[in-house]
């Protein structure tokens, strides 16, 4: 009775995800396994399995599949290093001064990609501020590439999606109590095992939790490869981008796509049994 | 004033004249309907609400909708729509255009309309011709005596420092044929063309953005780029260094934008009358005067300063390299890996 | 009392175990230490008691190493650790909140300091079991903090501060976190725990029932400075200052403000009171400054309104706790407590108050007591 009623107002809500979430998605999976007619951008619906077959026999798609997840795991790593004092330093704040510094690590996420990212350009590029201050203090003749370079990207990539790290860390970092520390050094503990054997084991959920969206945010991610990677950077956000709107071959780009959602699925699928496992132990463990 | 006073002498026109084929539309009210046209941003856009939109709407009542973007949009929107399209006309680029009426997602221009008739012969494949450009080389002033030759791009000590657009596109088509013919062969030859642009690796840049590009020039940070002449030469007026080469041997790659209209269209009669204003000699004359795009309409008539910088003759089309377009779309998705993996990567 | 010997010279066999001297740390700008000066004997169990606010958990940190002092030296064992960090210290500290480590079983939490010792396993684990038996929880070394009771979890964090052999053993507020019956039995525990293991013990506490029962000496700390350090009897019956004496017993003492009148009366508020002649001579400093006398209940008698050198007052409610009676009284505007056994008649109305013993005097601008060789 009780489960009908509930089921019944979830309906609309269904529809609505069913309407804009599900359908698409759908027609995308299927789009996959059609093809393009030879000399025409007519899709030729049927099935077929050349598009993934492409993909994976393909080393230029493998290549960049790895590439792209290879960046976005570089990208969790330097938002952890950078993230993980940021988030501590920040948790150890008054409670006032916290509010006003999450608001300055939330701000620019709220401006969007493309603005972060020109302005980045701006900085970066051949002509941009570092150049000119370098050109300036006479340290260089001519312009240094940081743009259409894996660290251009990969700078962009950190910048733009270091909040997405900072937040769950600070979420779960300032409910650490204080004495925890203050117990692990009076007891002994340097610095360094302080972090290894008490906040980093306490600080899991937001390590994870930070972590994953950081990845997903980073392999997903089109402007900032696009625009600091200045076409010579590839991922699979750009040869999506190159095959459905430059090349037009949608029936691929969708496999691309499909075959990057797969991947994806299957990673939540897998951190999500890990974090089932690491939940029961903090159950055992319960809040502090 | 003025115009208050054509619009009525013309309505009176199109009374006297009845419903012949010269005006069929004039004389009806648009007033409540939508044209949806899809177009490039910028100044294209401005020049389009001025000379076309502003006096189209005035006249007959209706509200014209824009959809700003690129090429690449359009096509996916009006294929997508195909059954049931939504946008009336869309601007595309000189490959699309036959590859959409093969497709049957545009109207076939009508020879037998005065607007068809206007525009050079031979020019509307696929679609209408809007306007004509041609693949130059944009080129710092201290980097080359005399306008550079497509030649002049390899010279050795300019390695690293030639930009090059981003493939699939008419630019980026446009300068691997011209690196096919500079090995001897031609477009055909993926191999020899492929093999001769990557000669001019390590790309500093994929260009997707003129001013970075033209600053990036003027400072000679980059020392060339091939880039289709128009947008280039107006944006070239800020900046000194800067110089625009149309080469001869070959001759720079034509391009052409194009009008089409979109096949089952929901307002097909306030679409013709948009393409007359768009295909018309004001709009044509600004264009060329605003944007250095050449004018596709005969009837324009330009100042001598002004066709000096742009192609408007159909004797300077003659001296343009000409690529087998069909061929090109053809070979794009492989051409695209190729280019992924032989011209972008180190 | 304040004799923190020669400092300078490091060693001094005649300095006490735990010395503090100068100790002062302020919070942007404020002060929360000003100059303290405390020893502790080796082997004492000393408790600092203050309301919130006046710094004695500042102190506690300060010696802890959690908090660096702006000014001052810390001497344990004869050896400066101003300079050491917390984890070089061996002090073993137990909090509040108990700070086990959520993530961490009974026994790997008691044998964290081991671990930061690299102490071998099997004497590690022969520690842990000897910490855990003498907090009589070896039954559960295996559990987690969460399955453990408050009691239990205040227990564990007392064996781990207690397996790294600390030279002092810090607690910040014990027993804060437990209920009224498990709190007085834990307070009989830390006690026994403290005459098995020797051990130097400082504890933070606000409640001075835990000060008066637990510690040998206390140090009544108020606002950044330590008032007085002495034993909970001189405490109680010397104490150094009116603060001193309202914050310590139960009830506090009554401050009975004494004026005298021109024609040389004695007056408390608008009542004129002709005190015994042992009263007149204790309240001599009259002459130069404004005084009070701290009385507690057991300073007073109820008596009838007329009796000789009775204060006149007014009953105006009664306490009745079993055993004993509390009888406020108001005289000339001030409040008065007297205890009344079970069976002693309480009279109502008009009465008279006795000083049936010499009390402490308070100067009223100070606040110090006068004529402290009484």
């Amino acid at each position: 009775m009780a489960r009908k009623s509930t089921f019944l107002l979830l309906t609309p809500g269904l529809f609505v995800t069913g309407a804009v979430f599900l359908s698409p998605f759908a027609f995308l999976a299927l789009t996959s396994f059609w093809t393009q007619r030879p000399n025409s951008l007519l899709v030729d619906p049927a099935f077929t399995l050349v598009n993934y077959v492409r993909i994976a026999t393909d080393m230029f798609f493998l290549r960049v599949l790895f590439h792209t997840i290879y960046l976005g795991v570089i990208t969790v790593l330097v938002c952890l290093v950078l993230g993980l004092p940021i988030a501590r330093w920040i948790a150890r704040r008054a409670v006032v001064s916290r509010g006003i510094l999450v608001v300055l690590i939330v701000t620019p996420m709220v401006s969007g990609a493309v603005v972060q990212t020109l302005g980045l350009v701006n900085l970066l590029s051949l002509l941009g501020v570092i150049n000119g201050l370098l050109k300036q203090l006479g340290l260089i003749d001519r312009s240094i590439r940081f743009l259409g370079d894996e660290l251009g990207v990969l700078i962009g990539l950190v910048q733009a999606f270091l909040p997405l790290m900072v937040l769950p860390l600070l979420n779960t970092m300032s409910k650490l109590p204080e004495d925890l520390e203050s117990a692990a050094r009076s007891l002994g503990a340097p610095a360094w095992r302080l972090w290894m054997l008490v906040i980093l084991p306490l600080s899991m959920p937001g390590i994870i939790a930070g972590s994953v969206l950081v990845f997903f945010a980073s392999v997903t991610s089109f402007v900032t490869p696009q625009i600091l990677g200045q076409g010579r950077i590839q991922t699979f956000g750009t040869v999506m981008y190159q095959q459905s709107a430059l090349v037009n071959d949608w029936p691929f780009a969708s496999a691309l796509a499909v075959t990057m959602m797969v991947l994806l699925g299957g990673l939540v699928l897998a951190l999500r049994a890990i974090r089932q496992r690491l939940a029961r132990r903090s159950n055992v463990a319960g809040a502090v | 004033m003025k115009n208050g006073l054509k619009s009525i002498a013309l309505m009176g026109l199109g009374a006297a004249l009845g419903s012949t084929s010269l005006m069929p539309a004039m004389a009806q009210d648009f007033s409540g309907q939508t044209l949806v046209v899809g177009v490039w941003g910028g100044d294209i856009e401005r020049l389009l609400r001025e000379n076309v939109i502003g006096p189209l709407e005035e006249e007959t009542g209706a509200n014209v909708e824009l959809l700003l973007g690129g090429t690449g949009d359009r096509v996916a929107k009006i294929y997508a729509e195909r059954a049931n399209p939504t946008m009336d006309i869309a601007f595309l680029n000189i490959f699309e255009a036959p590859q959409a009426l093969a497709d049957g997602v545009v109207v076939a221009p009508d020879p037998d309309l005065q607007m068809y008739k206007d525009i050079w012969p031979g020019m509307n494949e696929g679609c209408y011709a809007m306007s004509l450009a041609a693949l130059g080389i944009v080129y710092n002033k201290d980097e080359f005596e005399s306008p550079p030759e497509w030649e002049d791009l390899w010279a050795p000590e300019l390695q690293g420092r030639i930009a090059l657009p981003p493939f699939p596109g008419s630019e980026a088509n446009g300068i691997l044929a011209i690196a096919g013919r500079l090995a001897g062969a031609d477009e055909h030859d993926a191999d020899a063309s492929f093999d001769k642009l990557a000669e001019l690796k390590p790309i500093p840049l994929t260009y997707t953005n003129l001013d970075e590009l033209l600053l990036l020039t003027d400072a000679g940070e980059i020392a060339a780029a091939p880039i289709i002449s128009g947008y280039a030469i107006s944006g070239m007026e800020n900046y000194e260094n800067i110089g625009f080469s149309f080469p001869t041997d070959p001759g720079p790659v034509l391009t052409r934008d194009m009008l089409c209209l979109v096949a089952n269209s929901p307002s097909p009669e306030l679409a013709m009358l948009f393409a007359e204003k768009a295909l018309g000699v004001v709009n044509q004359t600004a264009y060329a005067n605003e944007l250095y795009f050449g004018p596709t309409n005969s009837n324009v008539e330009l100042e001598p300063a002004v066709s000096e910088m742009l192609i408007d003759t159909p004797e300077e089309v003659e001296t343009l390299t000409e690529l087998d377009w069909p061929y090109l779309i053809e070979n794009r998705s492989a051409w695209t890996d190729r280019w992924n993996a032989e011209i972008l990567a180190d | 009392m304040t004799d923190h010997g020669d400092n300078q010279q490091g060693r001094n066999l005649t300095s006490a175990y735990l010395s503090i001297s100068g100790m002062a740390k302020a919070y942007r700008g404020t002060p929360a230490l000003k100059s303290v000066d405390l020893d502790v004997n080796e082997g004492e169990f000393v408790a600092l008691l203050g309301p919130s606010g006046c710094g004695k958990s500042t102190l506690l940190r300060l010696v802890a190493g959690l908090l660096e002092p702006d000014e001052g030296t810390i001497t344990l064992a004869d050896q400066r650790i101003g300079h050491l960090p917390a984890y070089k210290r061996d002090i073993g500290l137990v909090f509040q909140n108990y700070a086990l480590f959520p993530h961490m079983t009974v026994a790997r939490n008691v044998r964290f300091g081991l671990d930061m010792r690299n102490m071998p396993r099997a004497e590690a684990e022969t520690r842990v079991a000897d910490a855990l038996a003498l907090v009589k929880l070896e039954h559960l070394a295996a559990r987690m903090p969460s399955e453990l009771s408050g009691g239990q979890q205040q227990r564990v964090a007392l064996a781990r501060a207690i397996a790294i052999r600390p030279r002092l053993l810090l607690l910040d507020e014990p027993l804060s976190n437990l209920d009224a019956v498990l709190r007085a039995s834990v307070r009989t525990e830390l006690r026994e725990l403290h005459a098995r293991t020797g051990l130097t013990i400082v504890m933070v506490t606000h409640d001075q029932v835990e000060a008066m029962t637990m510690a040998d000496r206390i140090a009544v700390m108020s606002d950044g400075e330590v008032l007085q350090h002495d034993t909970p009897q001189q405490i109680y019956e010397q104490p150094a200052s009116d603060f001193v004496a309202k914050f310590v017993g139960t009830p506090p003492a009554a401050m009975l403000q004494v004026d005298r009148k021109i024609d040389g009366r004695f007056a408390v508020g608008d009542t004129i009171w002709s005190p015994s002649p042992e009263l007149e001579a204790v309240l001599a400093p009259i002459q130069r400054v404004a005084v009070a006398l701290g009385l507690r209940p057991d300073h007073l008698a109820l008596t009838s309104a007329d009796a000789p050198h009775a204060l006149p007052a007014t009953i105006r409610t009664v306490e009745y706790l079993g055993a004993e009676r509390l009888v406020h009284v108001e005289a000339g505007g001030q409040m008065l407590v007297i205890r009344l056994s079970a069976d002693e008649p309480v009279v109502t109305g008009a009465v008279g108050v006795a000083i049936v013993k010499s009390p402490p005097v308070f100067d009223l601008t100070t606040g110090l007591r006068l004529g402290r060789a009484g």
